[in-house]
């Protein structure tokens, strides 16, 4: 587990980000918002529970994809992307995309976040609906930790749920 | 003239002839002792060289002498091939291949080896399989047990080779590209419109001193400026005067050849916003 001493109770400002979702466009605001927090001198802190854990886990983390069935946003008619494949091309033409405009990936992103002074956090129920340990996780993750405790962290600070 | 020989003379004479005769008989013993020597180790001699003629006779029709020529061929090729630091590297690994050799040669590897050879001596009773073919084979128990053999070697095969891949290169972007060829190419800037939230004391080069860049920095928190905080903020100058825009954290990091988290302990508070400050440039925007 992380050991890095945290500042985030010592910041004037801070927000504590919960990330519940697991697809990659549903994480990435998740990770954009903590870390324009940290640009910005605001405190900042990651609970990741139910399918947001796969962000933090070490073999899920680099095999996100994208939802393109059933999602009205989707390029991709519902009845084609359902096809076997669909979503392995769709995720890797995404892939593409981020490399060409230079985005971070999701590991890349939580690196520079725990870089920039941003607490990591895994849900306890989470791990165990998974069954997961702390060993799967990504090194960058501070602990496992119940929503109780995520309460009594983010005292006083501003709650985003994403 | 006095013709007499003397007694004296005689007697001194007559010892030396005695002293003579002693040394002419010791002579010829040792001159006996010498033939007889020759005598008995003449046979023997002629014996050693019979039996090592026939030994080399032997050697030359077991052709170890045309492989000791071979050998030599080998090291002259070697030592003509390889530097000190490849053998020293053998030698290095000589134990684990000798303990890899061992392994494979097992009996009971040796005898999957070798009918497996078999197999492929014997191509030309094998027919190619139809689709029948293959579901009929795949019902054959030896079959199935071979292919969940196959299927162990390969997962053992990718689990090793996922680890050497992982410690051969560095990943791409983390902070210190060091070679100029290696950094990828800044994303292509949009000309922005925002209006800079603070702001800057003097954008041209000119009005900038590094005099102000320190007032700037004591107000903005930072004491005092090191060699470290001098880096990034010409850094931050030279790339505003260079593209028109400001660098975010991602670009300093890139750059300036610094980790974000040595950024974050040199500038505490909004890194990219207060190195933007000290350095006279509008401060960074967009989301990264």
């Amino acid at each position: 587990m992380n050991t890095r001493a945290s500042t985030f109770q010592q910041e004037e400002r801070r927000v504590a980000i919960i990330c519940s979702r697991g697809g990659l466009d549903e994480i990435f605001p998740a990770l954009i918002l903590a870390n324009g927090a940290r640009q910005n001198g605001i405190g900042a802190c990651i609970f990741f529970t139910f399918y947001g854990l796969d962000a933090i886990t070490e073999a899920r983390v680099d095999h996100l994809h994208v939802n393109m069935v059933g999602n009205p946003n989707s390029p991709i008619p519902t009845v084609l992307a359902g096809l076997p494949g669909m979503e392995n091309l769709a995720a890797l033409m995404m892939k593409k995309m981020m490399e060409k405009l230079d985005l971070p990936s999701v590991r890349e992103m939580l690196t520079t976040l725990d870089d920039a002074g941003c607490d990591l956090y895994a849900c306890e129920l989470a791990m165990k609906m998974f069954g997961r340990t702390e060993g799967d996780l990504l090194p960058q993750v501070r602990g496992v930790i119940t929503v109780g405790d995520f309460y009594d962290l983010s005292e006083g600070a501003q709650i985003i749920f994403t | 003239m006095e013709n007499t020989v003397t007694r004296q003379d005689l007697d001194a004479l007559t010892t030396k002839v005695d002293h003579l005769t002693t040394l002419v008989g010791e002579l010829v013993a040792t001159q006996r002792r010498q033939s007889e020597l020759i005598q008995e180790f003449t046979p023997i001699s002629r014996e050693m060289m019979d039996v090592a003629i026939h030994t080399f006779h032997q050697a030359e029709q077991q052709g170890l002498f045309r492989l000791a020529a071979g050998l030599r061929d080998i090291t002259l090729e070697i030592a003509a091939n390889y530097t000190e630091g490849d053998l020293a590297q053998l030698q290095g690994s000589v134990t684990s291949i000798l303990d890899t050799v061992r392994n494979l040669t097992r009996p009971d590897i040796l005898e999957i080896l070798n009918e497996a050879g078999d197999v492929l001596h014997q191509t030309d009773h094998i027919q190619p399989l139809g689709l029948g073919g293959m579901v009929k084979a795949g019902a054959d128990v030896d079959v199935q047990r071979g292919m969940a053999v196959l299927i162990e070697v390969m997962r053992h095969v990718g689990r090793v080779a996922q680890h050497l891949h992982a410690g051969a290169a560095p990943p791409r972007r983390l902070a210190n590209p060091s070679a100029p060829g290696v950094t990828s190419p800044p994303p292509p800037r949009t000309t922005r419109t925002t209006p800079p939230a603070t702001a800057p004391v003097e954008v041209e080069s000119g009005a900038w001193t590094e005099d102000s860049a320190r007032t700037l920095a004591a107000a903005a928190g930072i004491p005092e400026m090191t060699q470290a905080h001098w880096k990034v903020v010409h850094f931050a100058r030279q790339e505003f005067n260079h593209s028109g825009v400001s660098p975010n954290i991602r670009r300093i990091t890139q750059g300036a050849e610094i980790s974000t988290r040595e950024l974050y302990t040199l500038f505490p508070k909004a890194p990219g916003r207060t190195v933007a400050r000290i350095a006279g440039i509008p401060k960074p925007a967009g989301c990264i």
